[in-house]
């Protein structure tokens, strides 16, 4: 049957939307407490249930708990930065394979090339939008 | 018999056990529970140079609060709530004690008595030995 | 406002207190790489989140810090004060910004583009004005004037603004009113365990908490105390639950509003780093025990006055660097910030080794406003007049900077330290710095003490204080003996000098006989040790510490009073007041001085016991090393080999006379001083014992009797002060294998680092009597910590062998350390062939000396602190 989840629309939209396919689970990764609000917005919004992590560490040990469907996972950040938790992340081989995509800010070609080489699905530039994240979102068929 | 302005008093009552402070200035009788707090009692005969027999003393405690802090005056004992006419205060007489002038706001007079009135905040402003 | 920004507002605060902090740091350290990484990653973590929200200005402003830091990074741009007060600039200007939009929920019109305008040619490399130079040529140090003048030097050289901010892209965060009702999308049930790792919470919240909690705690005692009384029963045990429960409850309660006083210095790197370049002095802080916890509260009373002490000492404390190398002192002036706990009280000192006081200029003002007379001036100490500081509307800054504002408000200080129960001290000399004491009370503090009673008053003494507690009767072996009136108790090797709580407190004398038992609380103070004598002893207990009314804050022996279980008041013990006011007392009542002994810690004073020789004066002992006296039965002497000796303990213990004269008796006592170490004993046969005085350490050395370190004024008569090593190689020439030279220098700093607490009391005397300051350690670990927490020390002399860290780790680990280069230091051994002094020259000794030499050990010693201090340039470097 259909199981219906209202999201918390925030921006735009007054409209609330209902979705007719279960939640996806997108763990979001940055140091900054702000970003990962917004962002969990965002995602609410497309009918993602959302966890947090403060760096790559922390990361590491949520994949333990619980296999996200989509990774958000930005560049710098202290104790393991976004190329060391891709890597770990991808080295443990999560089943299903969760969609990884780095938030970088710099449109750095070697970088961005050294991540998808090391098991990254997709890039975005921050600040992202609604919109960017939605079209990316959807390259990814994950919505 | 002396007077405070019934607006400073927060309660009276007569008093369990009052620990003493040793080494504390001769004017604080000691310290008493007064509902899980503690309040600092003023021998109020002390603190006017009247003089005192024997340790064990009757009399009743008076809670006034100033400056934040609360003390209770110890006193021989409490009487009525009285209304004086303001207009009936007069300037403590140049023959009342020089201590007590000091200490007090003026005088009414009450069925031939002499009621001082006493300023509450000079009454505790004692001096701690530094 | 909205949450998100809310939430913004709050982690971009906490991002630049840290990144002010790092910022000091890497100043200091400018090739620490990972100090760089997490200044860099911070600002470009803000640059990022502005981004997402739509904050052009705080974008731009972060985006330009961030530029700098990556020159840094790639080491294009030098690590200049300029560049750094830059990044500073701009911190200020993004924590102005944040402050506008906690008004208002949002960005505030403003232009930035003069500072960005800097920043960026700061970048590039081009000249920007020094902001040093700018500040001190107008009076008053304005920073916007600063500012203004960079403008205009960049109006002149028409230099292009660079690189615009980054695209700004507007999310939809613009449109979004507060969040509904409905607020925040549920929590997902796995979420990350590295989410969020504090919350805040309301204060009164917090107080409630804690006032329901002091109520529970009290409603249990009294539960116990109720159910003490009946034996066995089935409260028993889920009483005992409670009771922990209620423990761990209130544990966690008060942490929560105890902050690491470290809180209230964050500020304080920046400011004395901004000061110091403003002023252009150097000005190094040093902060000890930020991690010291007190309550909340007090934290933000202090936090103000302490910041206020800290920009004076900066501001008027610390002298120009030629002026202190003039003096002799180093270039770099040193404030140094110490807090700790003692006797349930929080202890904050804050000191600095600039100018002083003047004198003279308080003085005049003190007359000037009327304070004081000249004759009544003339009666003042110089201590007592420095405390004018303290009266309403003192200044005495000759120049009102914008620095620290209108000089000294230490009235405003004074008055907020003493509201919340606090105290505060201070003391200067002049040409050698200032040094402030705070002392706060732990209110709302829940402590464990144990409950006394004497003259059927209980009193109660926190348990931290308590070292010990010695049931005494005039029974057992443990009695309190009686010098020239004043008690002392035998505890192992050392007297304890006691107090009566009865005496002190003026109660009532004890009316029954001897034979009754009493008690010594044995305490500590500072670094040493006294007793307390009480009739009787009961349980510890946990009571909520309350601070003595205002009325009652002139008497010292009082910590607080706080509410037993059953309702009494009772009153908190202060060991340290009851320290200093016995000590006042023995001086009233003209006794033996032996209460001072407690204070032997704090200040350069030893106790000395006095004895009597026949066909002599007076001779002094420094009362640390003697282990006991004893009244000996003539009888139990033998006369053995040429010596004396007498069964002693289970070993035999040799005596030593005094001197020549010394006439054994054939029967009755014989008053013996008792010296041991490591497990040896030795008797010095004395005439009579006759006080224990105690006195500055003034001696006049001398060399004219074997046995005699010098003479010294004690208690107004001069007294021969006996040098003990020399008996003790009488007793044993291999205790360790005096002719002492007078020698009189300025008051230096020494460490003697020996596990044998015998030695260190041998060698102390000796270099106090030399007018050193002396510290000791038992091992190198202890003297590393020391030497890290104290200040700096000018000599340091070792033993090789000890536990934990031996004289060779130790000195290695110094020389190590590039602050401790040029220390001098000497080993004492006594192990010194010719071996032993190559490793120890090895591992960084400037002079090796044997300790077996013991007759000629003063001299050598003496020589060789001299020759090892003049030969380096060392001198007190921080």
């Amino acid at each position: 049957m259909t199981s219906i989840y209202k999201a918390d629309a925030v921006f735009g939209d007054d409209s609330e939307e209902t979705f007719s396919v279960a939640p996806r689970f997108c763990l979001i990764v940055d140091d900054s407490a702000t970003i990962r609000r917004f962002s969990a917005r965002l995602l609410n919004a497309m009918n993602f249930v959302v966890g947090e992590a403060e760096h790559g560490v922390a990361a590491v040990e949520a994949c333990r708990l619980v296999v996200p469907d989509l990774i958000l996972l930005d560049w710098n950040m202290p104790e393991m930065d976004g190329l060391a938790c891709l890597k770990a992340v991808r080295a443990m081989d999560l089943q299903p394979r969760p969609m990884i995509v780095m938030c970088t800010t710099e449109n750095v070609l070697p970088k961005i090339t050294e991540a998808l080489a090391a098991g990254a699905d997709e890039y975005i530039m921050k600040p992202f939008d609604r919109d960017v994240l939605r079209d990316k979102l959807a390259q990814l068929e994950l919505i | 018999m002396f007077g405070v302005p019934v607006t400073r008093v927060q309660d009276i009552l007569t008093p369990d056990a009052i620990a003493p402070v040793p080494g504390g200035p001769p004017e604080v009788q000691g310290l008493i529970n007064l509902r899980g707090r503690i309040v600092t009692v003023i021998d109020l005969r002390t603190r006017l140079g009247l003089r005192h027999g024997g340790e064990e003393r009757k009399g009743m405690c008076v809670t006034v609060e100033n400056d934040g802090e609360s003390y209770t005056l110890f006193v021989d004992g409490v009487g009525d709530v009285v209304t004086l006419a303001a207009d009936t205060r007069e300037d403590s007489p140049t023959t009342l004690d020089a201590l007590w002038k000091d200490l007090s706001d003026g005088v009414f007079r009450v069925n031939d008595r002499l009621l001082v009135i006493l300023d509450v905040a000079r009454v505790l402003a004692i001096r701690s030995k530094q | 406002m909205d949450d998100l920004l809310q939430e913004f507002l709050t982690e971009t605060n906490e991002s630049l207190a840290t990144l002010d902090v790092e910022l000091v740091r890497f100043e200091r350290e400018p090739s620490d790489a990972k100090i760089l990484g997490n200044i860099f990653r911070l600002m470009h973590t803000i640059k990022g989140t502005c981004g997402f929200l739509g904050l052009p200005r705080l974008e731009a402003v972060a985006h330009a810090g961030e530029n700098v830091l990556g020159k840094f990074r790639d080491g294009e741009l030098d690590v200049t004060p300029g560049a750094v007060t830059l990044i500073l600039k701009a911190i200020d200007r993004i924590r102005q910004i944040l402050s506008a939009m906690e008004q208002t929920g949002a960005e505030p019109a403003g232009e930035d583009s003069a500072l960005i305008a800097e920043i960026n040619a700061m970048a590039s490399g081009q000249a920007v004005p020094e902001m040093a130079a700018a500040s001190l040529d107008d009076d008053g140090g304005f920073p916007v004037a600063a500012e203004l003048l960079a403008e205009v030097a960049q109006a002149i050289e028409q230099n292009p603004t660079l690189a615009a901010p980054a695209p700004v892209i507007e999310p939809d965060v613009k449109k979004a009113e507060p969040a509904k009702a409905n607020g925040e999308p549920a929590a997902p049930a796995a979420e990350s365990s590295a989410a969020a790792s504090s919350i805040r919470v309301n204060v009164d919240v917090i107080e409630n908490l804690m006032t329901l909690i002091s109520e529970l705690v009290l409603t249990r005692n009294q539960l116990l105390q109720l159910q003490r009384g009946q034996k066995g029963n089935e409260f028993k045990v889920p009483l005992q639950r409670l009771s922990h429960l209620t423990s761990d409850l209130q544990d966690g309660v008060t942490r929560m509003r105890m902050q690491p006083i470290g809180n209230a210095w964050a500020k304080l790197p920046r400011i004395v780093r901004d000061l110091a370049v403003e002023t252009r002095k150097r000005i190094e802080l040093v902060m000890l025990g930020a991690d010291t916890e007190l309550d909340r509260q007090v934290l933000e009373i202090i936090k103000d006055p302490l910041t206020h002490m800290v920009r004076n000492s900066a501001d008027h404390g610390i002298e120009p660097g030629a002026e202190r190398l003039a003096a002799g002192k180093p270039e770099a002036g040193t404030i140094t910030l110490k807090a700790y706990h003692e006797s349930g009280h929080i202890f904050i000192r804050i000191s600095d080794d600039g100018r002083g006081l003047n004198v003279e200029a308080i003085r005049r003002k003190a007359i000037a406003n009327g304070l004081v007379t000249e004759p009544e001036l003339a009666t003042m100490s110089e201590q007592q007049i420095i405390q004018f500081i303290f009266r309403a509307g003192f200044s005495t800054a000759e120049k009102v900077t914008s620095v620290s504002g209108r000089g000294v408000g230490m009235d405003v200080v004074r008055t907020n330290i003493e509201r919340i129960g606090g105290a505060i001290e201070m003391s200067s000399v002049q040409g050698q710095g200032t040094t402030f004491l705070i002392k706060i009370p732990l209110t709302l503090a829940i402590v464990s003490a144990l409950i006394v009673e004497a003259a059927s008053q209980r009193f109660a003494i926190p348990q931290i204080n308590v070292i010990e507690l010695v049931g005494v009767s005039d029974r057992s072996d443990v009695s309190i003996q009686r010098i020239n009136n004043a008690p002392v108790l035998r505890l192992r090797d050392r007297l304890l000098p006691l107090v009566s709580l009865r005496g002190l407190l003026n109660l009532a004398e004890d009316e029954t006989g001897a034979g009754r038992t009493s008690y010594v609380v044995v305490a500590q103070v500072g670094s040493a040790k006294f007793g307390i004598i009480v009739d009787r002893v009961f349980d510890t207990e946990e009571i909520v510490v309350k601070p003595v009314a205002p009325i009652l804050r002139g008497t010292p022996f009082y910590a607080g009073n706080t509410i037993l279980g059953d309702g009494s008041v009772i009153l908190i013990l202060d060991p340290n007041g009851i320290a200093q006011a016995a000590r006042q007392q023995t001086a009233d009542d003209g006794k033996s001085d032996v209460h001072a002994a407690a204070q032997d810690g704090i200040k350069d004073e030893t106790s000395f016991l006095l004895f009597g020789t026949r066909g002599s004066e007076l001779k002094a002992v420094p009362l640390e090393l003697v282990a006991r006296l004893e009244d000996l039965d003539a009888a139990s002497i033998e006369h053995v080999g040429g010596r004396h000796v007498v069964q002693y303990r289970d070993h035999l213990m040799p005596l030593v006379p005094f001197d020549e004269f010394h006439e054994w008796p054939a029967s009755g006592k014989q008053a013996v001083l008792v010296f041991s170490d490591h497990g040896r004993s030795m008797g010095l046969a004395v005439d009579k014992v006759v006080d224990i005085v105690r006195d500055r350490m003034a001696i006049e050395l001398s060399s004219e009797r074997t046995g005699l370190l010098g003479s010294a004024i004690i208690a107004g008569k001069a007294t021969d002060i006996v040098n003990i090593g020399h008996f003790l190689t009488l007793a044993f020439t291999n205790w360790f294998d005096g002719a002492v030279e007078a020698r009189v220098v300025a008051q230096r700093r020494a460490l003697v680092v020996d596990d044998s607490a015998f030695f260190r009391n041998l060698i102390v005397p000796q270099l106090r009597a030399a007018q050193w300051h002396v510290t000791s350690a038992a091992n190198g670990a202890e003297a590393l910590r020391i030497m890290e927490a104290d200040r700096p020390f000018d000599i340091v002399i070792s033993d090789i062998e000890m536990p934990e860290m031996g004289g060779l780790d130790f000195a290695a680990a110094v020389r190590r350390d590039q602050r401790w280069q040029g220390l001098p230091m000497i080993a004492l051994s006594s192990h010194a062939n010719a071996n032993d002094v190559q490793q120890g020259r090895a591992a960084g000794f400037d002079e090796y000396l044997s300790k077996a030499d013991q007759p000629r050990l003063p001299e050598n010693l003496a020589r060789a602190m001299d020759a090892v201090t003049q030969a380096s340039p060392w001198r007190n470097a921080s």
